[in-house]
């Protein structure tokens, strides 16, 4: 009763403050604005996207009649799908490749990130949702909060409330709870607007895994303002002034939201070194040459190849063979260098991931960090989910290759490479359609952001429990 | 004036006793000189793949030029003799050269754009659109985060520092009842306000000296050769820090309370550091929309179009009459392994054709962009430093496409020297070694224009500084 007394207080005594209102009313336009904004790039680059997928396919059919090998060559591109949820968070997606060239013999790396497209304007970030969400949110309600017990101290009404009756305790969740519910009043606009829009986008009818991405990240984002709330009014609660007050909030989030992430990437990227691209691409063509293990030539691996393929045959030469011997040769080919670039492109992604996992573990102290990095994985725009589409973008690759050499093998003599095959051939190898893994799958990448934001929640409300036992009454 | 220099060197004391100027002397001078360590290692990076692409380069080249004066009369010189000499193997497969863009000596002080663009490209005589579309390795977690180079102190963390002195610079004499005292000096309130903040704002500037100064021999810049762009460089972080000085004067002028003038500057800092940049990009991608991703699928479509030989060649040679010598054009050589050379050339000319109009028009949007951003400079001065940073480090992302451009240029010579010999079927002479076009990379910075970015900067903080003097004279 007296918790919600006082709740209901704060919250009116905050929605009479002109100061406070101005700075709700311009967090709320900026985060209508970011929808927007965010919803309208999402939809362009989704249509195009799609478009470009179904003029590679077009391309693809619309090959003449010609050998299957060169059909390899020609290959075809496989463009990223935009996720439902990535107009809120665009994660990692303006860095990320947009498409990826899918051809025979080698491996190519994402390409045309929007970010070259930007100017020096993208060294200061994007104005989407997660933006505000993560950075202003928190500043608003610092702002909100930092006097909730320096000014009851500095016109002395706390004693008069705690006369009352009022434990400390319940100030403190009385305040929470008023706070929470101004917040709650600029959020919720805004993510009503986003929710709309995504389910108008599909015509109201969004998958459940679309759904339980987007409760989820309301979840995350709630339990991050909860602690943002708690932690100001604590700090509030143990400062002798108002001014002391707010000058440790601010520190802390210019700490936790400003300087901390970027020094660990920094760090990261200092600690794990990644090889250039040319050292890169020197050292796979050495492993594909010398071999994997550096004890099995090219030439060796083609010797054993053949004599296998003979005996297998009954045959003593390659001319004798029922098949062609080239469409075996490449097909072999294939799955060594498959093998070669998997081991290479596997090295480089595990340094990444290290260099990140720096920032994850730096979660655990610094929530802001554990919250983006959720953000960005229920939202599809993280590095795993990147990666998950060039997985899949790769398997797609090396099945049709595949195909393409096995037609290669079973339809002329070797060295026969003038025969064709015919237009519909193109019809029978499957489309590639990239399906977003589950969120369950996208919670499991991230467990340990998952663990690093209950864990501070818990230390923090147990901490506050612990410090609210002997606060400064006056 | 006897009072003011009293005031002013109480106002040190209280300075110099206080937590605050050790702390943030501590916390700048540290993230100076981890800002130039990041810096210096990062380029340090770059420079030893260069060191190393150089030395892949001479070894081969070396090794040609001795392969094309050996003795034809032993036999297993022969083949060797024959690639060393063949204009075509030396113009495309074995003797490709690389273009590289060196930093400069300012470089690690504003990285830029230079982790986000390739800094060196290996130039075969083939398309050179076949070739450019290149990423080179990084995390796309660190790009979006950004570097902490020193560039990113001044811009962000400066302000913030300059802030902390001297957000109660006067209110602190009201809270701390010494405010009368003052007032009943015979100095006006300009003097004082204007003395304590140039007391903060030389601190700042000593601070901005030392850790420039350091960057002299930890960067190894050589002052006769940068001195000027070092100074210049100087010269604009001088004038962003003005900037903020005036923001503070005008702040200041208003006489609000302490906690009133640390939200009112954090929201300043947070406004224009943070907020405009962020929606000035949100808004450009939205309605300046820029798409080259299908780019590498027209060089595919284009290279790999079935069109007959003459077909190619028709307009190919309309556009070289000088090269149609169909005596001396070498017949197709099967045997060689080679391709048909002539219609390799026009069909690898008719792709450059295709894309650079199109390349043309990309990079004009990409420049569209960066006028409206330089046309907002107004409004944006930590995007005008940055801006006018990386102009002086040349790594803007104007100074990569002045790379590109200086790429296309060397391609065409390069193709220039070798292309006629091809079609005149001419051998190369062990002479012609020395006579290859070279790679030199002429940098754009020790042209680039500092002036009206800084004005704009000088002029806007005069405008600001303005209101703050007419505030206290009333």
């Amino acid at each position: 009763m007296m918790l919600q007394l006082i709740a209901q207080k704060e919250f009116t005594a905050t929605l009479r403050d002109r100061r406070f209102l101005v700075a709700g009313a311009l967090v709320l336009l900026l985060l209508l604005v970011a929808t927007w904004t965010g919803f309208r790039n999402y939809q362009s680059l989704a249509q195009k996207r799609a478009e470009a997928n179904q003029s590679a396919r077009a391309a693809w059919l619309g090959q003449p009649e010609k050998n299957p090998h060169s059909a390899a060559h020609y290959g075809t591109f496989a463009f990223r799908p935009k996720s439902d949820l990535s107009f809120l968070d665009f994660g990692l997606d303006t860095y990320t490749g947009s498409s990826v060239y899918l051809e025979g013999h080698r491996q190519n790396d994402a390409k045309f990130s929007a970010a070259e497209d930007a100017t020096s304007l993208i060294r200061f970030g994007e104005m989407t949702v997660a933006f505000v969400l993560q950075l202003l949110i928190p500043l608003l309600i610092i702002f909100l909060c930092f006097g909730a017990f320096t000014q009851e101290r500095e016109e002395n009404t706390l004693n008069i409330l705690l006369s009352q009756g009022a434990s400390v305790q319940t100030l403190f969740w009385g305040k929470v709870a008023g706070f929470a519910r101004v917040i709650g009043l600029v959020v919720v606009p805004a993510l009503l607007l986003a929710a709309t829009l995504l389910f108008a986008q599909t015509g109201f009818q969004g998958t459940a895994d679309t759904a339980l991405r987007l409760g989820l990240f309301v979840l995350v984002y709630t339990l991050y303002f909860g602690l943002f709330i708690i932690g100001s009014v604590f700090v509030s609660a143990r400062s002798t002034s108002s001014r002391a007050s707010l000058l440790t909030l601010l520190g802390i989030w210019i700490a936790a939201c400003i300087a901390l992430p970027k020094a660990t990437a920094n760090l990261g990227e200092s600690l794990f070194k990644v090889p250039s691209s040319y050292v890169f691409q020197k050292e796979l063509h050495e492993d594909v040459e010398k071999g994997i293990d550096g004890h099995n030539p090219e030439d060796a691996r083609a010797k054993e190849l053949e004599k296998r393929v003979l005996a297998q045959y009954g045959v003593d030469s390659v001319s004798q063979l029922p098949v062609n011997f080239d469409g075996i040769v490449m097909q072999e080919g294939e799955k060594y260098t498959s093998m070669v670039y998997q081991k290479h492109f596997g090295e480089l992604q595990n340094q990444f991931q290290k260099q990140n996992s720096l920032a994850t573990i730096t979660g655990f102290l610094n929530p802001y960090l554990a919250v983006r990095d959720l953000s960005m994985g229920l939202s599809g725009s993280d590095y795993d989910h990147f990666l998950d589409f060039k997985a899949k973008a790769e398997a797609y690759r090396f099945a049709l290759v595949e195909r393409l050499n096995n037609q290669m093998k079973v339809f002329s003599k070797t060295g026969d490479w003038e025969k064709t095959v015919s237009r519909d051939f193109w019809a029978k190898t499957p489309n590639f359609q990239y399906q977003l893994p589950s969120v369950g799958w996208a919670l499991g990448r991230h467990w340990l952001s998952v663990l690093a934001l209950l864990l501070f929640s818990g230390a923090l409300v147990w901490g506050v429990g612990r410090g609210l036992k002997d606060v400064p009454l006056v | 004036m006897n009072t003011l220099l009293l005031i002013l060197k109480n106002d040190w004391r209280i300075l110099k006793r206080g937590k605050a100027l050790k702390i943030l002397g501590l916390l700048a001078f540290a993230s100076g000189i981890y800002a130039l360590i990041y810096g210096k290692t990062f380029v340090s990076r770059q420079q030893e793949t260069i060191a190393l692409l150089r030395q892949d380069e001479r070894a081969r080249l070396d090794s040609l030029a001795a392969w094309a004066r050996l003795d034809t009369t032993v036999a297993g010189n022969k083949a060797k003799w024959e690639k060393a000499t063949s204009a075509y193997e030396v113009n495309v497969p074995e003797g490709y050269r690389y273009a590289l863009h060196d930093p400069s000596a300012l470089t690690p002080l504003s990285l830029g754009m230079r982790d986000l663009f390739p800094y060196y490209q290996d130039v075969w005589g083939r398309a050179i659109f076949r070739q450019v579309f290149k990423q080179e390795i990084t995390n796309p977690q660190k790009l979006s985060v950004g570097h902490f180079d020193w560039a990113f102190v001044v811009i962000f963390l400066l302000p913030l520092f300059l802030i902390v002195l001297s957000y109660n610079l006067l209110s602190s004499e009201k809270e701390q009842g010494t405010y009368a005292l003052l007032r009943s000096q015979p100095i006006t309130l300009r003097q004082v306000v204007l003395a304590k903040l140039g007391l903060r704002l030389g601190l700042l500037l000593g601070f901005l000296a030392v850790i420039m100064l350091l960057a002299i021999p930890i960067l190894g810049i050589p002052l006769g050769q940068d001195g000027g762009l070092w100074l210049k460089f100087f010269g604009v972080a001088t004038g962003y820090g003005l900037f903020w000085g005036s923001v503070i004067f005008a702040v200041v002028s208003y006489q609000k309370s302490s906690a009133f003038n640390a939200l009112t500057l954090l929201g300043c800092w947070l406004v224009l550091v943070l907020v405009l940049p962020a929606l000035v990009q949100q808004w450009l991608t939205v309605s300046q929309p820029i798409d080259r991703s299908t780019f590498e699928n027209l060089v595919r479509d284009e290279y790999n179009a079935e069109q007959p030989d003459s077909v190619v060649l028709k307009p190919y040679y309309a556009r070289h009459p000088a090269l149609y010598l169909p005596k001396d054009t070498a017949k197709h050589d099967q045997n060689a392994r080679l391709p048909d050379l002539r219609p390799y050339y026009a069909r690898n000319e008719a792709v450059d054709q295709t894309l650079a109009p199109l390349v043309g028009r990309y990079e004009a949007q990409v420049a569209a962009r960066e006028a409206t951003v330089s046309r907002l400079n107004w409004l944006l001065p930590a995007v005008n430093a940055l801006d006018l940073f990386n102009g002086l480090a040349g790594t803007s992302a104007a100074a990569h496409r002045d790379y590109l451009l200086q790429i296309r240029t060397f391609h065409a010579r390069w193709n220039g020297f070798f292309v006629p010999k091809v079609f005149k079927n001419e051998r190369l002479k062990p002479a012609d070694y020395a006579q290859f076009p070279s790679w030199t990379f002429q940098s754009s910075a020790p042209d680039f224009s500092i002036g009206g970015g800084l004005l704009k900067l000088v002029l806007v903080a005069g405008l600001v500084f303005a209101l703050g003097w007419w505030r206290l004279g009333r």
